[in-house]
């Protein structure tokens, strides 16, 4: 956390000398980036990071929308894990007035939905003298759709480069697959049941997109 | 004499993109390529034959991809760690020929293990974060390099947690082209 904030830091100081005053993107504009997301699963005693990708449409001077992919690896208890395959699609609508035609911070809030295929697992803690390899446990991955909602700020150092922060939580709809855990915080179980469980996920992303198409915005 | 024909009109085309923009210097058109070895401090120690492409789409910002083959060494668990970074790279010159470079990328690590008495086999895909800084000094077509990358994953897959985060170290030259 502390390296991200000092990244960004240089990249403000960094920047303030290229700064062009043509206005961010216009309506129209598309873009792709990356992104790394780090989630902590309320239900489930997960926590972990993932890597993935994002594709940016800005539908008006104040709507954005993120096409996202996002593959996470977390911890669960002392031997477990999870891993996630997030799909999916968030509207970010921009707060201040201007939208997102100002070189200002922009706060947006967002909302969406995703698909997740979902894998957890375990390894058994076998303390057999002989030392054989411990034998890992998992499920096949199981797929269900989410709904999410959030709050960020967007920012553009220069014209079509974006940075991102947002916070989100998510909540998976249909399937839910967890493992369960003993006194000692082992899992030895998978378990899973159909239905929404409203135990989700937080999850927060730093993201940087770059508009490889911004469209001239017609003179009046 | 069809192989001199073609060595003198790419000698020519190369030649004819660096007069209309003269002089090194990072710059939005650039492309930039680099091999090495790289060396990555962590739990266990590894060396890694490292790639590296990168294509600027501003005077301060390139699209950039990385790859690192782990080639060894040979004890350590899991045994194959090989990874892929792409994202941003975003560059502050210092002078015309000297540079300053920062990305903060996601990655994809492909871990993998046949496993032994002692360690249970593993085959894991393995996403990590990254902040990497770099320093280059330019000529027309070839560049001084000195790269550390600050890279963060872990795989569950095992017995035991395994910490894949290491301190990823490299040097050597690397080329460019101006392409604008």
């Amino acid at each position: 956390m502390k390296l991200s904030s000092v990244f960004l830091l240089m990249l403000t100081f960094g920047f303030s000398n290229a700064q062009d005053q043509s206005i961010s993107v216009n309506p129209g504009s598309a873009g792709i980036g990356m992104r790394t997301t780090s989630s902590v699963f309320l239900g489930d005693n997960a926590a972990g990071f993932g890597a993935g990708g994002q594709m940016k449409i800005l539908f008006s001077n104040r709507v954005n929308s993120e096409w996202f992919l996002d593959y996470m690896n977390s911890s669960a208890g002392l031997n477990g894990y999870r891993k996630d395959t997030h799909i999916g699609w968030s509207v970010q609508f921009a707060v201040n007035k201007g939208g997102y035609q100002t070189r200002m911070l922009i706060p947006f809030v967002e909302a969406g939905q995703c698909f997740d295929w979902t894998t957890v697992g375990f390894v058994k803690n076998n303390s057999s003298e002989n030392a054989m390899p411990q034998t890992s446990v998992r499920n096949q991955p199981v797929f269900s759709a989410a709904t999410q909602a959030g709050a960020g700020v967007a920012w553009f150092p220069i014209s079509r480069l974006e940075l991102n922060a947002q916070v989100q939580y998510m909540i998976h709809l249909g399937k839910d697959v967890h493992l369960e855990f003993d006194n000692d915080n082992y899992a030895y179980e998978i378990s899973q049941s159909k239905g929404t469980s409203f135990d989700g996920h937080i999850l927060g992303t730093i993201s940087i997109s770059w508009y490889l198409i911004q469209p001239q915005k017609k003179r009046a | 004499m069809k192989r001199i024909l073609i060595f003198i009109l790419l000698f020519i085309s190369v030649n004819s993109i660096a007069q209309k923009k003269p002089g090194p210097g990072i710059r939005k058109g650039l492309l930039r390529a680099e091999g090495s070895l790289a060396y990555g401090s962590g739990n266990s120690s590894r060396y890694y034959l490292q790639g590296e492409l990168e294509y600027l789409v501003h005077n301060r910002v390139g699209i950039n991809g990385m790859t690192y083959i782990n080639i060894g060494p040979a004890g350590n668990y899991p045994n194959s760690v090989h990874t892929v970074f792409s994202g941003p790279a975003f560059h502050f010159p210092m002078s015309k020929q000297m540079d300053v470079s920062l990305a903060l990328q996601p990655g994809l690590s492909f871990v993998k293990d046949k496993g032994s008495i002692e360690n249970s086999a593993v085959s894991e895909m393995v996403p990590n974060t990254s902040i990497m800084g770099g320093l280059a000094y330019y000529g027309s077509f070839f560049h001084l390099f000195f790269q550390m990358r600050a890279n963060s994953a872990y795989t569950n897959d095992t017995a035991e947690r395994q910490n894949l985060s290491d301190l990823r170290i490299s040097f050597g030259l690397g080329w460019n082209l101006n392409l604008k």
